[in-house]
């Protein structure tokens, strides 16, 4: 699951996984690689 | 040796006139480490209603010397693999190496470890606080593009919230990699601030996140300094984790930074 969610005009971004093992699939799940690489490179580049 | 070792870190925060910010500041779940640390006491699991943020952290819990995939209790399933119903390959894997229950809900190596190392090596670079300074540094976001949370971020108190939502009403934005995010609500306990600081467990029920009563109680709870009992702090049987009972942590004999995990 993953939900992204803007606040309103002024807000910012919300960006939520829902799952304490997301960062399980950064070893071995492309998708999660993939996903994972797009909110950074949006939110954290 | 085992559980009688304990491990500390430091975590370096980036001046704020230092030019070379990152866009990003990654907020360790820090709370939800202390609230699972067993070391020297109890934690919020086993009858402790407050912990201290003084003491070290259980072995493995930041640093184990080797890397298992068998070290968290929701072990994912291969193709053709038999699933690890009610975690009994993790608990054999812990029971093995001597470490606490902990190391499988809470702490760096476990989660947050991945995501850095995973995320280092694709050539990001983050800033980095932990779960308290969200309250204590009303500045500890400002210059910050976004909030990045990884892993198990369960405990969270009303200021660190508000500094949260805040951020999001100024414009900024949230980068949540953890689930069971903000389910439980503490309260620092300042009048600790220069001694072992405490996180007091509240009365937050277990209702579902993103629902309209679990928003209003998260507001709702009174911000009062623990008595020195931490009665205060009481949170009621059906509303705590596994039914804790009230019981100040009181830990910590001195321990050394170096030596053998």
């Amino acid at each position: 699951m993953l939900t992204c969610r803007p606040f309103g005009p002024d807000g910012g971004e919300v960006v939520t996984v829902g799952t304490t093992d997301w960062v399980f699939g950064l070893a071995s799940d492309p998708a999660v690689m993939r996903v994972t690489a797009n909110v950074l490179d949006r939110f954290a580049t | 040796m085992g559980r009688d070792v304990a491990h500390a870190c430091f975590v370096v925060r980036r001046r704020s006139d230092d030019s070379a910010r990152a866009p990003a500041l990654l907020v360790l779940d820090t709370n939800t480490w202390h609230a699972y640390n067993t070391w020297g006491g109890r934690s919020l699991y086993t009858g402790g209603n407050t912990v201290s943020h003084a003491r070290p952290f259980g072995r493995g819990m930041l640093w184990r010397p080797e890397v298992d995939r068998n070290d968290r209790k929701a072990r994912p399933v291969r193709w053709g693999e038999e699933p690890d119903v009610d975690g009994a390959i993790f608990q054999r894997y812990r029971t093995e190496h001597d470490y606490p229950a902990a190391i499988g809900s809470a702490g760096w190596f476990t989660h947050a470890r991945r995501f850095v190392e995973w995320a280092e090596g694709a050539g990001h670079r983050f800033d980095y606080a932990v779960s308290s300074d969200l309250e204590r540094d009303p500045d500890a976001l400002a210059g910050y593009d976004t909030v990045l949370s990884v892993g198990h971020d369960e405990y969270w108190s009303a200021g660190q919230r508000r500094a949260v939502e805040d951020h999001v009403r100024r414009g900024g934005n949230v980068a949540s990699f953890s689930g069971n995010t903000m389910f439980w609500q503490v309260r620092l306990d300042d009048s600790e601030e220069d001694g072992p600081g405490r996180l007091g467990l509240r009365a937050v029920p277990p209702l579902r996140q993103g629902h309209a009563a679990w928003r209003r109680r998260f507001r709702r709870v009174p911000r009062r300094p623990l008595d020195a009992g931490g009665r205060r702090a009481r949170a009621t049987p059906s509303s705590s984790p596994r039914g804790c009972t009230a019981m100040p942590v009181t830990p910590t004999s001195p321990v050394s930074a170096t030596g053998t995990p």
